[in-house]
């Protein structure tokens, strides 16, 4: 799958395929996918992203409830027209939403089903209906997101968005609602974060967010990319159909030193009250210390002290290896080992990936230590076949990474997709207040681990 | 009863396959050999001479209307010379996937025991290029080893036929498949024989037949027959029966080598340009 893959033949999926885009559209209110595609293709995303990913489903009950045309190979043949447009029509009749995308797998893609036809013929001032190709052979569950995003902004914001600009109003990109296992709970924090120092966030994705987030994307008086590459592309889209310009600040903060360093990128981007958000940086900092200090006696006590871990191992997306490699080198002392990033990054994007990782732990990390792959094994294969002397090092992945750190003695934090069958809520490592609690989850795994205990 | 030689027959499209291959598997019925023609083109009209006009439902037609659950009688009918007709079909112009289409129905003749032990030939008429791996559907492995390319002197049907060998040769590095030699269905084009011969020659195979280009066939189409049936004491029947005696005494199959573009230009100019 994917640009990078060549013919390795990856273990450990941490991505699903392209149909996984779906998941975003499905943060959005009132944006309901519509499958064109086999009967079993969603089962598998709900199981990487949502039943397995700390147990978070879209909508209140079992199973994920969304139409489908369960194309079969009679539709392969014949072509499945009349089948999607019966779907499309009782989807039209029986939900509530606004926005209705109509999503072409893998086969339906293959025999060239024509959805625009289908589309235009269904549209209506009041419910949308735009065609979205989300086939697995193209990219994994991250590039489906962009190509949703693409297909909202093209077919709904474009028309049916808002003109003009409020001042202090900024879109939120660059998280991928469910492949960032903690998205809900981030968007949350991020957006009180933003309305205190004064801006007013239009965050699409979450509780209560929708068709007016949507709606409201053209008046941003600037769009924020919080990630080191995804929705990139997605930001120079608005800024070309919009004009709107764009600050990518390439990491979701975690810990005060982030978390500083944003408020005043968006303080000076905005013309904040420079007075106000430097006493909100102080007031978080000082709550985040008060608390580290109080753990002191913990942290220096003479068998933790010898023992705490020093170094890392990141095998998880872009984004979240980079979130966690700042707190961990500017905050919490650890130096990286080696950065595992097995979620297909564009070619494109690499170099520039590649160039945060080394700014950000700068003298840790070589060209080399970041390896971009499709493949979620290679870190294990890393340990058994070439680096053996990893006492004292923490592991950052998905629930695959638990068995590895186990099998190694190693302290395991899980941070990415698939973060595990255990619930997440509203769990999540943002700012000051969640890289307390991550600093918790990582001393307390190896307290677990009994690695703290003795002299290793 | 010999060995059941399944054979496939492909070629540029419009250059005759469907209208040779009928008038061939006549001129073998002819000789009490037990036939079988299994047309892969939606279009539907490989058999259209053997049953006296165009098959009331293909495989996929009835796959559509009663689901897989159905007889052997239900897609198979037989036609002239006691050969047995089976169309694919396909779906609309311009919807779902033909290739996958061949693919089922060959399935389901496969599953329906279509191939019973008295066959002597199965001959697949498939529509012109090899588009997809669906049209390669009948050479790939357990089905037709034997390969013929009905072709003339045009340079369109010969640049086809060049290309239909590579897909030959990838397929022939994997299992038994082979091209049995090219068929030359006359255009009257300057020097054809002569060309064609050539052009097997650079192939490594054989031209195995050239039929003339006779009014007859034609006439004997309009009415919905195979020359043999139409007019059988005509020279053009005689044609068709010794080319189903050549196919039948033929033992040279080989591994195609498909020419360069370049290659073929040469041939061309040397052979078909008019210096007689």
């Amino acid at each position: 799958m994917g640009e990078n893959s060549g013919f390795s033949c990856p273990e450990q999926q941490r991505v699903g395929c392209g149909l996984g885009g779906i998941y975003t559209a499905l943060s959005i209110g009132g944006v309901l996918p519509v499958l064109h595609s086999g009967p079993g293709c969603i089962h598998a995303m709900n199981s990487v992203l949502s039943l397995s990913n700390g147990g978070q489903n879209p909508v209140p009950f079992m199973e994920l409830s969304v139409p489908c045309s369960n194309l079969s190979e009679e539709d392969v043949v014949f072509g499945a027209g009349g089948k999607i447009r019966s779907v499309l029509e009782h989807a039209l009749r029986y939900y509530k939403a606004e926005i209705f995308l109509i999503i072409t797998g893998c086969s339906a893609e293959i025999i060239g089903e024509d959805m625009q036809e289908v589309a235009d013929e269904f549209s209506t001032p009041e419910k949308t209906v735009l065609p979205v190709a989300l086939p697995g052979f193209k990219g994994n569950n991250v590039w489906g997101h962009g190509q949703i995003l693409s297909a909202l902004i093209d077919g709904f914001v474009e028309p049916y968005g808002e003109r003009g600009t409020v001042k202090g109003r900024v879109n939120v990109l660059g998280v991928v609602p469910f492949y960032d296992p903690m998205w809900a709970g981030t968007l949350e924090r991020l957006e009180c974060l933003l309305k205190q120092i004064g801006l007013e966030p239009n965050i699409l994705y979450g509780r209560d967010k929708g068709i007016q987030e949507l709606k409201r994307i053209p008046t941003a008086e600037f769009n924020l990319v919080l990630a080191p590459w995804t929705d990139l592309d997605a930001a120079k889209k608005l800024k070309r159909k919009f004009g709107t310009p764009y600050v990518h600040f390439p990491y979701m903060p975690v810990g005060p030193t982030a978390e500083a360093e944003l408020i005043r990128v968006l303080t000076e981007t905005a013309a904040l009250d420079v007075q106000k958000t430097e006493s909100i940086i102080k007031d978080r900092t000082d709550r985040y210390f008060y608390y580290f200090d109080r753990n002191l006696n913990w942290l220096f006590d003479m068998h933790n002290q010898r023992s705490l871990p020093r170094e890392f191992f990141a095998n998880t997306s872009a984004s979240a290896a980079l979130s966690i490699t700042k707190y961990l080198v500017w905050d919490l002392g650890l130096s990286p080992r080696k950065i595992f990033i097995p979620e297909d990054v564009p070619k494109k994007h690499q170099p520039g990936v590649r160039d945060l990782f080394l700014q950000t732990a700068k003298g840790y990390l070589k060209e080399e230590d970041i390896v971009f792959t499709d493949d979620g094994g290679l870190f294990e294969q890393y340990l058994k076949d070439v680096d053996q002397t990893v006492r004292k090092s923490a592991v950052f992945g998905s629930i695959w990474d638990d068995i590895t750190a186990k099998k190694a003695n190693m302290p395991f934090v899980p941070v990415g997709t698939p973060y595990g069958d255990n619930l997440i809520c509203d769990k999540n490592y943002f700012g000051t207040d969640g890289a307390l609690c991550l600093m918790a989850d990582l001393y307390n795994d190896a307290e677990k681990k009994g690695l703290l205990s003795a002299v290793i | 009863m010999g060995e059941l030689r399944q054979i496939a027959i492909y070629g540029k499209g419009g250059i005759g396959k469907s209208t040779t291959t009928q008038n061939l598997t006549v001129g073998l019925s002819e000789i009490g050999k037990k036939v079988m023609v299994v047309g892969c083109d939606p279009k539907a009209d490989a058999t259209r001479l053997l049953m006296g006009g165009m098959m009331q439902k293909t495989v996929l037609d009835t796959i559509r209307d009663v689901g897989e659950d159905l007889e052997l009688e239900d897609i198979m009918k037989t036609g002239f010379g006691g050969i047995r007709c089976v169309e694919s079909g396909g779906p609309e112009p311009g919807v779902g996937c033909a290739g996958r289409g061949i693919i089922t129905s060959i399935n389901m003749l496969e599953e329906l025991g279509a191939y019973t032990e008295d066959l002597d030939f199965v001959f697949y008429d498939v529509l012109g290029d090899v588009v997809c791996g669906g049209f390669a559907m009948p050479i790939r492995e357990g089905k037709a080893k034997e390969i013929y390319i009905v072709a003339s002197g045009e340079m369109m049907a010969l640049y086809a036929a060049n290309n239909i060998s590579k897909g030959i040769q990838r397929y022939a590095a994997r299992g038994g498949v082979r091209l049995g030699g090219i068929i030359c269905n006359s255009r009257n084009v300057d020097n054809e024989l002569e060309l064609l011969k050539a052009f097997s020659a650079e192939l490594g195979t054989k031209l195995l037949y050239f039929v003339p280009r006779n009014n007859i066939v034609q006439r004997a189409e309009i009415n919905r027959k195979t020359v043999i049936e139409y007019a059988p004491e005509s020279d053009q029947a005689n044609e068709y029966r010794s080319l189903a005696k050549a196919l039948l005494e033929n033992r040279d199959f080989v591994i195609p080598k498909p020419m360069t573009h370049e290659r073929l230009e040469e041939i061309l100019l040397k052979y078909g340009a008019g210096e007689q």
